[in-house]
């Protein structure tokens, strides 16, 4: 209970410091006003809009009134498309929650027995292949490899649409590419993990139990080393959530990483501000309730604790 | 009673990896003596040009050219030069605030501690992208921005590593010996632990090379780096993204170079770590 | 009674490593009786624990390669154990305690799901009979049934190593093999734990191979002894003609440094020096860098093995008489 406290508590604070970063960051950009007044307008039209905005107003004062607004849930107009930022960004939300979740499952369906293999094919030319595939999945910039994709499958081959999330094939492009990258290092960790519960006491003593080998792998070393994929998963997932702008704009995918990169490119700042802040805000939510949640289920780690 | 293994066998000695960051290390400082062409040069008339070994290439333009007839060797120069600039400062400025802020953190404990871990956590609650594309915002796109933020993606994975192993040596018997020796904690910090976690921070910043550099590509690629007519590969990349089909090389030369760079400081990294023998 | 079980003739393995080949077991030659206690000891590094590895053939997923002499079950060569045959043996003849029971049993599963899994692999598996068996062996060893649900690292050491005793009366092995098995345990229950496991040798008259480097043990579990340095057996004999008689120079060492076999209190003293490297094979004797009494020849030409009678054996020139 103390723990769960110290946790939240901790969160607060951390979320604090987050929102002063992201006021600091925006207001530091320059005069906003000079992107919404008109060209040619007077001297006395922009001091008007300056004081609407309230911008006028010392740094502090400006900053309770920007957390008080948030507080309420009032996270103003975009400056583009006039709609509240809240709204865009629940539209966007969906599409960007669907290529996590289908990457990360293409990533754990190709880590699982690629990295197992490897493991109990230690030090041969399996292992060698995987390691070598692995850190090229690591290596190919993805927004070559989508331009790739692109232009093979959807401009020549015309199987795949050639972007957007208008053809439900147009999700395969993105997916994989993202599956692609993240089962690189996920592979690695999970051969790592394995290798280590393979030589481990107790898998030695399953064996000389008479236990059959695929149960001791299956069973034993693969539940064991499964966990920290796991935790990785949720790590990468809670990236994936704060949006891939890289993939999502080289498939203009219309999700929360392209309303973030066109937002900062056509500097809508109260746009900008809601999404770092939701994500950033989202981010330290989830964290914060994976290290609870991991608290109980392993006892090991409350003890520790 | 302990078993003697027979582990993995030893990393054998990068020499190749080596050899690629040598050239890579010389074509970012040497690259204008050498460099065929002046990579921002155009010429309308000489506009995809393939590379040498495909119909109509020649050794004039050894890795042909891209839309506005540039060289596209001299600009991969050029762009090593970026690439190694980006990543050098970068982590050089995120390795020594990480560092120093997880130092003080670790020596001091308590408030200071309390302090900058939240500041480390709210750091990395930011994506790394979105942190680059807020900075963006706010200081302009270039080189330094590009520098900016990818340190500033950086330093706190330092600060937290680095904080917990200064805690378990602030707690050894020796600092409390010397502390009684009347050694003042400057000459504590710079005597007794900065020599305990150099090799932590040696290897840190080895295996940070290649995600600096993918980070620089990322950004460029987005056009949040250097300003065209400076050539990065990121953005060479994004220039041919469009042609691919008609000229691949523009785009994947470029893609190669990465590659590589990315692959070679990579193992290189591995390398180092095995031999300074660090956890993380 | 004497029937052989298990025999380890002229058995040599080595081991490729990077720095070189490893000389793991030299010439290893002993037997086990049915239902005897059959002691193995040495110090670290001396073979022992790879003696094990290699009886139940797990040597090979070391890196462990045999290279000579062969080891006989029942008179069936192990290493001709096809996969089948292989997995009965490991699962319904032999069974091995480890040293550290926090380590061998699996963190994520419950005592009663490892037992009963031991169960299964021993065949003709009825889900309820093994519970049943599972009960009945618990209240023997009086284990509370509650630990069925525990997980490892709920429990202590001790009773993790009665659960795995538990699984010992469970499989009905011909052969145990206790590897240290008191050495992670706190030093008031390890008597506690050998009387069980003398308990279980009695009663299902099985044959145990007692691994350890502690003397007292040995002398209170053993009725055969074999003494190991650097990779061979330099003597072995029965309890009382090692321990009233030890002839090998580091066997007598080893019993004054552990203060047994009647040496006076005030001689109580260590062996100098290291244990032999095992990276080349010693053209002598293997203990003659550390020996008290090792003359030219000891340096020069490895021993016979001298008999001195009713299978009390030594590998030495210059036995102590």
């Amino acid at each position: 209970m103390k723990y769960i406290v110290k946790k939240l508590l901790q969160a607060v604070i951390t979320i604090f410091i987050v929102s002063v970063i992201i006021f600091l960051a925006v207001r530091a950009s320059g005069d906003p006003v000079n992107n919404l007044i008109p060209d040619g307008a007077t001297k006395q039209q922009k001091e008007l809009i300056t004081e609407q905005l309230g911008l006028d107003k010392p740094l502090i004062v400006q900053y309770g009134i920007f957390i008080t607004d948030v507080l309420t849930g009032d996270f103003g107009n975009s400056y583009t498309s006039k709609r509240p930022v809240l709204e865009v960004i629940f539209e966007k939300l969906p599409y960007t929650l669907e290529l996590a979740v289908v990457a990360i499952l293409i990533a754990v369906v190709l880590t699982i027995p690629i990295g197992s293999l490897a493991a109990l094919k230690r030090n041969t030319w399996i292992d060698r292949l995987v390691i070598g595939l692995s850190s090229l999945e690591e290596a190919v910039p993805i927004f070559f490899a989508g331009i790739f994709v692109i232009q093979i499958f959807g401009v020549k081959l015309k199987i795949l649409p050639v972007s957007g999330a208008d053809s439900p094939l147009g999700i395969i492009g993105p997916s994989v590419l993202l599956g692609l990258a993240i089962s690189g290092s996920m592979t690695m960790l999970l051969r790592n993990n394995m290798i280590q519960a393979l030589e481990s006491e107790y898998v030695k003593f399953a064996r000389l139990r008479g236990i059959a080998e695929y149960k001791v792998v299956l069973k034993h070393a693969l539940r064991n080393s499964f966990s920290s994929v796991l935790s990785f998963s949720a790590f990468v997932f809670a990236n994936l959530i704060a949006g891939s702008v890289v993939i999502e704009s080289v498939f203009n995918w219309p999700g929360i990483g392209m309303l973030s990169y066109n937002s900062v490119i056509g500097r809508d700042f109260p746009m900008v501000q809601a999404v770092v802040l939701i994500l950033a805000v989202f981010m330290i939510v989830l964290s914060t309730v994976i290290d609870i949640i991991l608290a109980f289920l392993d006892p090991r780690i409350r003890k520790a604790e | 009673m302990k078993k003697q293994r027979v582990l993995n066998r030893k990393t054998r000695k990068p020499y190749i990896s080596v050899t690629l960051i040598g050239i890579l290390i010389i074509t970012g400082i040497f690259g204008p003596l050498f460099s065929p062409y002046d990579p921002a040069a155009n010429s309308l008339t000489e506009k995809f040009l393939p590379p040498f070994f495909q119909e109509g290439g020649s050794f004039k333009h050894i890795l042909g050219t891209d839309q506005l007839g540039r060289d596209i060797l001299s600009r991969l120069i050029q762009g090593s030069r970026v690439s190694l600039i980006v990543a050098a400062a970068a982590i050089l400025i995120g390795c020594i605030v990480g560092t120093g802020l997880g130092v003080l953190a670790g020596y001091y404990g308590k408030g200071t501690s309390a302090v900058i871990m939240r500041l480390t956590d709210a750091t990395l609650a930011f994506p790394s992208l979105l942190l680059a594309l807020l900075l963006s915002l706010s200081i302009g796109t270039g080189l330094v921005s590009a520098i900016i933020a990818i340190a500033f993606g950086m330093w706190a994975k330092y600060t937290r590593t680095i904080r917990s192993d200064v805690t378990v040596i602030a707690g050894m018997n020796y600092i409390e010996q010397a502390r009684i020796m009347g050694a003042g904690s400057g000459r504590i910090i710079r005597k007794h632990i900065l020599p305990n976690i150099k090799n932590q921070v040696i290897v840190m910043a080895t295996m940070d090379i290649s995600m600096a550099i993918m980070a620089e590509s990322s950004l460029s690629f987005l056009g949040l780096s250097v300003v065209p007519p400076t050539a990065s590969w990121g953005q060479m990349i994004a220039d041919g993204n469009a042609y691919f089909l008609r000229a691949w090389w523009v785009s994947t030369f470029p893609t190669i170079a990465t590659v590589l760079a990315v692959i070679a400081f990579r193992s290189f990294g591995e390398w180092v770590k095995e031999r300074k023998g660090a956890s993380r | 009674m004497s029937e052989k079980l298990l025999e380890v003739n002229h058995y040599s393995a080595e081991m490729k490593t990077d720095g070189g080949t490893l000389y793991i077991l030299q010439d290893i030659n002993f037997h086990v009786n049915r239902d005897e206690c059959f002691g193995i000891i040495g110090e670290s590094g001396c073979g022992k624990t790879m003696t094990s590895m290699a009886i139940l053939r797990y040597g090979e997923r070391l890196g462990l390669g045999s290279t000579g002499g062969e080891i006989l079950f029942e008179g069936e060569n192990v290493e001709t154990f096809g996969r089948k045959r292989l997995r009965d043996y490991n699962g319904k003849d032999t069974l091995i305690i480890l040293q550290d029971p926090m380590q061998a049993l699996d963190p994520l599963f419950t005592i009663g799901k490892q037992l009963l899994e031991t169960v299964k692999a021993r065949g003709n598996y009825n889900k309820e009979a093994a519970k049943e068996e599972i009960r009945v062996v618990m209240k023997k060893l009086s284990i509370s049934e509650e630990k069925l649900s525990c997980y490892p690292h709920e429990l202590s050491g001790g009773m993790l190593q009665r659960i795995v005793g538990a699984m010992v009366i469970l499989h009905k092995p011909k052969l145990i093999i206790a590897d240290e098995p008191t050495t992670a345990l706190d030093v008031s229950i390890q008597l506690q734990y050998l009387k069980l496991l003398k308990q279980i040798q009695k009663e299902y008259k099985t044959s145990i191979i007692f691994i350890s480097h502690d003397i007292k043990v040995i002398s209170m579990m053993c009725d055969r002894i074999a003494v190991m340095y650097g990779g061979r057996v330099v003597e072995q004999g029965t309890r009382d003609q090692l321990f009233s008689h030890p002839v090998h120079p580091y066997t007598r060492a080893l019993f004054k440094s552990g203060n047994m076999g009647g040496i006076p209190h005030d001689r109580y003293e260590t062996i100098e020096g290291n244990p032999p490297d095992l990276h080349e094979k010693s053209v002598g004797c293997p203990f003659a860098d550390r020996c008290k009494h090792a003359r030219e020849k000891c340096h020069k030409a490895l021993p016979e093995l001298q008999n001195f009678g009713d299978g009390h054996e030594a590998l030495c020139w210059r036995p102590r008489i």
